[in-house]
């Protein structure tokens, strides 16, 4: 397990913006209690005695030349999240951790990087190259990873295994994470380091400060488990690929991504597995991270239909300075049996449907289906679907495409006995309407700005509101009429009343038939 | 393009047939096409009938006509041909015209399981859209709702229709009659809604009516206008009134 922290995470976020207030002192602030106080100040800035807590105005007491920014508490989560996900060139398992540290669950992975050694030292001189002040602790447990972070430097701060015991007696008390009026309730007590009360009873230390102490102890010793929630869930099959020149181009970034899908599909035939979702994430040389998924239909390990549809996807991308890693994982796989292909491949007379093999009829249905959506959105191809329901808005609506089975059953869309429009509008329009008489059709309508006389008409039909659906009781119901005016054209308008309410019914105008 | 030819004798109904494709583009043999169902449009399409693997285009002003026609020609195209319809709209298409609603395609004739509904936000992406369905082998037909069509994407159109055999059907809504109808279609066809005349006091139900004009068509006759109306029950068109022969005009009345 490996926590960095970053002490001067905030500063150094502003310092990315202009490169020239590095060696400055550097402050943020925030009004607390109608003064403005010290929330962060860089080493600059600390170097001249200004630490965070500090009023304004001593911090220009002894500073002068101090440049000051108003503290983004959003701004700085994002970019720490951003940072956790550039972190996933390392591992899969990042976690954020407070306001200025990141988790990461190296099991696993050191190895792939030159061992524990190497992979601090990677950490830490990429965080600076990016512009981050990091400090780097690893050890058995999340409470001792995080302890070496921030208390002990070089050799030390990588505790070996099996000796986070010894490493934590030497410890001061606020090592273990404790919230600061309990540390200062030790500190009246004297035992200002861990060794002091490591092996003293339970029970007394209960009393005085609750649990947590002690629960503290047991996370940092890994005697329990910390509660980290990782921020997404680990892919089952992960490959990765790193530059030594960072990549810029669209097609060598398309070239690399080939690589990674062939390699990915290897895997896949033998774990007999085809993905669902499949994410590439490009590592840019400046600590950002471009992310870019794909989903197909059915499970799918074909490597062609894969990269097609990635490579629509890359199309246009610009990588500003360039990506020196690139990693392919496959989020959701499902399994998927071999099969049998039809001989030939192709498909030999198009205009006879008998010859036309049905399996690989639904494959490239299928495939159609996934370039459309991954191009178009996954929403906006969609099939119908029915629901139980009166009303005719919701009697059918669309689904997405990449999540209904090809085959529905027959009979799901029934041949309605009354007529239906053809086409429907998701929002009636309101209609003014001249009619003879109530529960009667109009004589005459003004649809956009255009005048209809209604020749003929047939209705009513009543659709009473779905009064389950809704906590307060709605009673307006709608009276449809199915209407021709003098060219032809039908449409169908609706009459809604309220039957509790004196209001004038109001008329709308919900489709149009063929 | 038509195959070298090698060997030197050939009949002459092959070189007939072969000059008759190269004039129309592709072969107009008689399993290549799907016939309407009323004989007296059949006989003026080459093939005798809608051909597959053609872009044909459909105008209409309002959309109401055009997606009725096309949905009993989509439907009647699926009992020739497996596979799904890929139907395109455009965001701005569903906003004046309306969503397409299942159960009124149900009653036109054309089964909403095997309907394909794709909404995108610019036309250009419906055309992409059309043109990656016909490229592929597993659609009957591939509808899209466009306003603006240039020669050059109609032709990519076409080209990809008759690579894979797909029909390509388009639903264009011209405004003026001046506006271009530069698409590289085989047929072109303009629908509008017809009323009931006043002579024939046909009762409820409402049906629909449309005023359908055969404008263009390559290797066929092209001119003549009809009135048509879907028949409910037997799923089939039902010839009105022939504008082209009167006798029929003054039997109905």
């Amino acid at each position: 397990m490996i926590s960095i922290w970053l002490p001067t995470f905030v500063t150094d976020r502003l310092c990315r913006q202009k490169a020239k207030w590095r060696y400055k002192p550097l402050a943020t602030v925030a009004s607390a209690h109608k003064v403005l106080k010290i929330e962060s100040s860089n080493l600059s800035a600390r170097s001249g005695g200004v630490y965070p807590g500090f009023l304004l105005a001593d911090a220009y007491a002894l500073i002068p030349d101090l440049k000051v920014f108003e503290s983004d508490p959003v701004a700085d989560a994002k970019e720490l999240s951003l940072l956790a996900d550039w972190c996933g060139f390392y591992t899969p398992r990042v976690a954020v951790d407070g306001i200025d540290s990141l988790w990461l669950d190296i099991s696993g992975c050191a190895h792939l990087f030159g061992g524990e050694d190497r992979l601090v030292n990677n950490i830490e001189s990429r965080m600076q190259r990016v512009g981050f002040e990091a400090r780097v602790g690893l050890a058995d447990s999340p409470g001792a990873a995080w302890a070496a972070a921030r208390f002990l430097q070089g050799k030390k701060r990588l505790i070996a295994p099996g000796a986070t015991y010894f490493a934590m007696m030497d410890l001061p008390s606020t090592a273990l994470r404790l919230p600061p009026d309990i540390i200062h309730g030790l500190d009246c007590l004297g035992l200002s380091k861990i060794s002091d009360f490591l092996g003293c009873p339970r029970g007394p230390l209960a009393v005085r400060f609750g649990s947590i102490v002690g629960e503290r102890i047991d996370q940092a010793l890994g005697r329990s488990k910390d509660l980290i929630s990782w921020r997404k869930t680990v892919p089952c099959l992960r490959e990765q690929i790193s530059f030594s020149e960072p990549l810029c181009h669209e097609n060598d970034i398309a070239a690399a991504s080939r690589r990674l899908i062939d390699q990915l599909c290897s895997k896949l035939t033998i774990d007999q597995c085809g993905v669902r979702k499949v994410d590439l994430i490009l590592y840019t040389v400046n600590g950002k991270t471009c992310r870019f998924y794909i989903r197909t239909k059915t499970p799918e390990r074909n490597p062609d239909h894969l990269m097609k549809l990635l490579r629509e996807n890359l199309r246009g991308f610009v990588a500003e300075f360039g990506i020196e890693a690139a990693v392919l994982a496959a989020s959701q796989a499902e399994p998927l049996r071999a099969t049998q292909r039809s001989m030939g491949g192709r498909l030999e007379n198009l205009h006879q449907p008998s010859v036309v093999d049905s399996t690989e009829l639904v494959e490239s249905v299928n495939h159609l289906i996934d370039s459309l959506s991954n191009r178009i959105g996954e929403h906006n191809v969609s099939r119908f679907v029915s629901r139980e329901s009166h009303l005719p808005e919701r009697a059918v609506y669309l689904c997405p495409a990449l999540k209904v089975p090809l085959n529905i059953k027959e009979d799901e869309i029934s041949k309605h006995s009354l007529q239906r429009p053809i086409r429907l509008f998701s929002y009636p329009e309101r209609i003014k309407t001249i009619t003879s008489g109530p529960n009667k059709p109009p004589t005459l309508f003004y649809w956009r700005r255009e005048e209809h006389q209604v020749v003929r008409a047939e209705g009513p039909e009543r659709i009473s509101p779905e009064w389950w659906r809704y906590k307060k009781r709605s009673t307006a119901t709608r009276d449809y009429y199915h209407v021709e005016d003098e060219r032809g054209k039908r449409f169908w308008l609706y009459c809604e009343k309220n039957c509790l309410s004196k209001t004038p019914p109001t008329w709308f105008l919900h489709g149009t038939f063929a | 393009m038509i195959a070298p030819v090698r060997i030197n004798v050939l009949s002459l109904a092959e070189l007939r047939r072969r000059v008759e494709s190269i004039k129309c583009a592709r072969s107009f043999d008689s399993g290549m096409a799907m016939p309407i169902g009323i004989k007296k449009i059949d006989d003026r399409l080459p093939g005798g009938g809608l051909s597959f693997g053609c872009l044909h285009e459909f105008i209409d002003k309002g959309f109401d006509a055009g997606t009725g026609f096309c949905t009993a020609l989509l439907g009647k195209l699926l009992a020739y041909r497996d596979g799904f319809v890929l139907w395109c709209l455009s965001l701005s298409s569903i906003h004046e015209f309306g969503g397409l609603y299942a159960p009124g395609l149900m009653a036109g004739g054309l089964d909403p399981q095997r309907l394909i509904v794709l909404r995108a936000a610019r036309e250009k992406d419906v055309l992409w859209a059309m043109e990656e369905g016909l490229r592929c082998n597993c659609l009957a037909a591939v509808l899209g709702e466009v306003r603006r069509i240039d020669l050059k994407s109609s032709r990519r159109l076409q080209l990809a229709a008759k690579a894979s055999g797909t029909s390509a059907f388009l639903l264009r809504n011209l405004i003026a009659e001046g506006d271009s109808y530069s698409a590289a279609s085989t047929t072109r066809w303009r629908l509008t809604t017809a009323p009931v005349s006043a002579s024939t006091k046909q009762l409820l139900p409402l049906r629909e009516r449309w005023r359908v004009e055969l404008l263009r068509c390559r290797g066929g006759l092209p001119g003549g206008e009809w009135i048509l109306e879907w028949n409910y029950e037997a799923g089939d068109f039902h010839l009105v009134t022939d504008f082209c022969d009167r006798s029929i005009m003054s039997t109905k009345g």
